[in-house]
């Protein structure tokens, strides 16, 4: 019988694995194996010369590769950061404010999740323009600039502005888990702390916050993974400028493939990004796995 | 301390109206017991006074305060709830330590105080568990420590013993009364079970529809139902309801051939008119049944016994009786009837309640009377 | 007194959100709104006087037919969305309801290949839509999205599986039926709503995959979908960004419709099994 059902097992499996093969498993093999040739303007690795981890040194020593990668991470904990906190802000609120608001709240703050990456990076743009972008306009008008302020040109600029158009899609996706994991916080327990005396913080900080710990560090995570491989919002907001200072680890690589056509070292890059996310996934994927309950 | 009182206190959920306008002040320093079927107000009402629900009209008040705007965390009330509501991510020391540091106290006299407080409840061997790692009745003794860990003007308890097996939830009743006489703080009790609101209460609210439906001593409910409703709820088995109807003199009910005296306590011309129906309610341990025919008696066939031990309960046909309807009576362990053998059934005048079928209430019943 | 304090500020709040979440999709709106060659005019206003559809007739028109990327949108998602929970039902339902060893380390092994960034398979795959014949073409949208979403359905789906009772699936074994014959009669019409959720945490996915798209299209109009086909307007047209803010405009339509109809679903869908505890 068991012999039997890990036969079925194996069938059902088989057509998603080979899906999974063709287009995720061997593409990551072959990059590693680009990464290992000297290849330009080409990917025949067969006829190219193997080079060893020539293309990694390289890449290493780069000032580009440690600009991004000190972009990235900047950016990672900047945003992570910023949308948790305003996440969390909204995902309470949604169960604060009055009954017949709250459907309507939820509705709001979904919406930004649902809209493709590089459309938010082409609303953003015009947003940040800075002849008729409303951003400058609003800036000026409540006194914070003298008038519109370079947001995509200035590097500093630049920096925050990728960041901001960033977070308005990741807290709208912090706020929807941290909304699974409020949900789950019993009623009753609440009310029992109500009643034992603790005000809406001492609720929160003591109640609410150690209960959806779990939710909070899955939310972490996954954003945190999610922000590691940013592409769209880069790639369609700045271009990685100016010059390369919003480049991220991904857009790089991107512009080592498809720019300087550097197929092994833009392979190298690759690599590199993947080995850096997949440490922390794994770390993510333990985290959520147990709370399957399987036969 | 505070006697605790409302007064037209409502709640509509939508267009359901769970409680309605009800008014009652409770014993100050007693045990109050609301009970009624589930859907009858008892934990909304509850959860009011408790100020975890918003009453759609009408105030509470704790003493000489009119609490109604009061939140419940400023309201010094203590809540034990039906799942205990426990904190899972604390030990049972912080959960009981939990109400005293929202009151800001010191950390030694928080430490002193809980384990008071554990020693008297005996679970101070407990402290540093969580609570998965407690039996359900450990549970339940911290959710009791940790209302009683400081000094609330009243205690709120929502069913706090349903979730308990049958051998511990009577021994945690006297636990609790106990307790509650010794710390003589009000108590308001909420339970759907009428034999622990009977064993508990010393005075007992029977709810129904949002509304009170007769409330007083426990005993007093039990011997003087106001309503058929509180003469069904109250007592089991559940008392007998027999139609019946007046005679022609008013003096005496009919049921078939028979006939039977009106209690001594009703006046002659309380029943109505002759011919009237009414609704005769005998509690099972009341009826009296016989191997041979007596005065006054109604033939019957013992369909089922069921022994109960001390007793048994026997479940009874006749022919004055609408088919398919059986009457419970209660019997010594000694009387048993060969199936379908005729017995015969002698309701005590001094026992029987009548109540009118078309207001449900009982006749000029002069105590307990309905509010 | 308590309770309309609370209304206030709940009003108050849901303002704030609204303002947040709502103020780029609004100025895109009124500048779709605005008559083109008056994006740049100060001052700025908070609606457009006069309200002009002129853009929107343009990005349908003949020179842009933006509809023709939301039609490619739709049928790539749609054709992904079908696949991936066909392939990811089939393997959801051994790693939920099958005995088998090393289970923990398949459904391990299918979440990683999750969260590899697109960078690190984008060049291969490039290469072998290449060999296959199909760049600029919707299959070759199509079969990797299909891969790609295989971890998130697969996901979403075992821990809806798992949950559902043994004892249909055990009548139908009793009662002689083969085990795709059970999966397909009994299981998957039990999971429907698990289905569902996860059809249109997929669809929605796919619609905005980028990087794939913009590296397949090749620049072409036959293979564009919606993100790239925006893309490539909002750089073709720097200045005219009453065109652009239109065919915005109308490409968001069908996943504001999608999220707003089905916001229950979204959140209960993104969030199964990721947190429980």
């Amino acid at each position: 019988m068991r012999q039997r059902e890990s036969t079925i097992a194996l069938v059902f499996l088989a057509p998603a694995f080979v899906a999974l093969g063709v287009f995720l498993f061997y593409p990551i093999v072959q990059t590693a194996i680009y990464s290992l040739f000297d290849l330009e303007y080409s990917t025949r690795w067969r006829e190219a010369t193997f080079v060893g981890l020539a293309n990694y040194g390289d890449v290493l020593a780069s000032r580009e590769f440690w600009g991004s990668m000190r972009f990235t991470v900047l950016f990672t904990v900047a945003a992570v950061s910023l949308e948790f906190v305003l996440g969390l802000g909204m995902a309470l609120a949604t169960f604060w404010v009055v009954r017949p608001l709250r459907g309507i709240l939820r509705a709001i703050i979904v919406l930004p999740w649902a809209i493709p990456g590089v459309i938010q990076a082409s609303m953003w743009r015009w947003l940040f323009n800075s002849d008729v972008g409303l951003l400058g306009h609003l800036a000026v008008a409540l006194g914070l600039a003298d008038q519109p302020p370079l947001f995509l040109a200035d590097p500093t600029l630049a920096v925050g502005s990728v960041i901001l158009a960033y977070v308005w899609k990741g807290a709208s996706i912090s706020a929807i888990f941290l909304m699974g994991g409020l949900a789950m916080v019993p009623q009753h327990l609440l009310d029992a702390a109500k009643m034992d005396g603790a005000r809406a913080w001492m609720r929160l900080r003591r109640i609410t916050l150690p209960l959806i710990l779990p939710t909070i560090l899955v939310t972490l995570l996954f954003r945190t993974l999610d922000a590691l491989r940013v592409f769209d919002i880069v790639y369609g907001l700045t271009g990685g400028g100016p010059g390369t200072t919003t480049d991220t680890l991904s857009s790089f690589a991107y512009k080592f493939y498809f720019t300087f056509v550097q197929f092994g070292r833009g392979s190298a890059y690759a690599i590199i990004t993947f080995l850096l996310v997949t440490g922390l996934s794994l770390l993510y994927i333990r985290r959520i796995t147990p709370h399957l309950r399987f036969r | 301390m505070a006697q605790v009182a409302v007064q037209q206190i409502s709640k509509r959920f939508g267009s359901v109206t769970a409680v309605d306008e009800l008014t009652w002040t409770f014993d100050d320093g007693g045990l109050t017991v609301l009970v009624g079927p589930s859907g009858c107000g008892k934990t909304t009402l509850l959860r009011m006074i408790a100020g975890l629900e918003e009453p759609s009209g009408g105030q509470v008040w704790f003493g000489d305060l009119d609490v109604t705007a009061v939140p419940p965390w400023e309201r010094n009330a203590a809540m034990v709830f039906q799942s205990y509501a426990l904190y899972p991510h604390m030990t049972v020391f912080a959960n009981m330590a939990f109400p005293l540091q929202a009151r800001k106290l010191k950390k030694d006299a928080i430490r002193r105080q809980v384990e008071r407080t554990a020693q008297a409840l005996g679970i101070d061997h407990l402290l540093r568990r969580k609570p998965r790692e407690l039996s359900g009745g450990q549970m339940q003794r911290v959710a009791l420590g940790r209302a009683m860990v400081r000094q609330p003007d009243v205690y709120l308890m929502d069913e706090p013993l349903s979730n308990l097996d049958a051998q511990l939830r009577v021994e945690m009743r006297g636990e609790i009364k106990r307790l509650q006489r010794a710390l003589g703080v009000t108590t308001i009790y909420v339970t759907h079970d009428q034999a622990e609101a009977m064993t508990m209460a010393d005075t007992l609210v029977v709810l129904r529809d949002g509304r009170i439906e007769q409330a007083g001593d426990p005993e007093l409910i039990y011997r003087q139902p106001a309503t058929a409703f509180v003469a069904g709820f109250i007592g089991s088995p559940m008392i007998n309801f027999i139609d019946v109807r007046l005679d022609e003199t008013g003096a005496a009910w009919m049921l078939g051939d028979l006939r039977g005296a009106l209690p001594a306590r009703l006046p002659a011309a309380a029943a109505g008119t002759a011919g009237q129906p009414l609704v005769l309610g005998i509690r099972p341990e009341d009826v009296v049944v016989s191997l041979e025919a007596i005065l006054d008696s109604l033939p019957a066939r013992a369909v089922v016994r069921e022994p109960l031990g001390k007793e048994a309960l026997l479940l009874l046909a006749a022919d004055a009786l609408p088919a398919g309807s059986l009457l419970r009576a209660i019997t010594p362990p000694d009387l048993r009837p060969a199936p379908d053998e005729t017995v015969w059934l002698h309701f005590p005048p001094a026992r029987i309640h009548l109540f009118d079928p078309t207001t449900n209430r009982a006749l000029q019943s002069t105590i307990g009377s309905p509010r | 007194m308590r309770r309309s304090l609370h209304t206030l500020a709940s009003l108050v709040v849901t303002a704030v959100v609204a303002l947040f979440c709502l103020l780029p999709l609004y100025w895109v709106l009124v500048t779709s709104l605005k008559r083109p060659g008056t994006e740049f005019r100060l001052p700025l206003r908070a609606w457009p006087a006069p309200v002009s559809w002129e853009s929107y007739l343009t990005v349908l028109g003949p020179d842009f037919r933006i509809q023709h990327a939301i039609l490619n949108s739709l049928l790539v998602s749609a054709a992904v969305t079908a696949g991936a929970l066909f392939l990811a039902g089939l393997a959801a339902y051994a790693i939920a309801r099958l005995r088998f060893r090393y289970k923990v380390q398949s459904l391990t092994l299918i979440q990683m290949a999750g969260m590899a960034p697109a960078i690190v398979v984008i060049a291969p795959t490039f290469v072998l839509i290449r060999s296959l014949g199909l760049l600029s073409s919707l299959p070759g949208l199509i079969l990797p999205n299909i891969a790609y979403s295989i971890p998130l359905s697969t996901w979403l789906l075992a821990a809806y599986f798992a949950n559902l009772p043994f004892d249909l699936e055990d009548a139908a074994k009793t009662d002689g039926w083969p085990p795709f014959q059970v999966f397909l009669r009994v299981i998957l019409p039990l999971a429907a709503p698990g289905l569902f959720s996860a059809g249109v945490l997929v669809f929605l996915g796919s619609w905005g995959e980028f990087m794939l798209a913009l590296t397949i299209s090749m620049g072409l109009p036959e293979a564009q979908t919606v993100p790239v086909a925006i893309l490539g307007f909002s750089q073709a047209f720097q200045l005219q960004w009453a065109w652009v803010s239109a065919g915005i405009v109308l490409s968001l339509l069908p996943v504001i419709v999608l999220v707003l109809l089905f916001q229950k679903t979204v959140i209960q869908g993104l969030t199964a099994g990721a947190v429980r505890y």
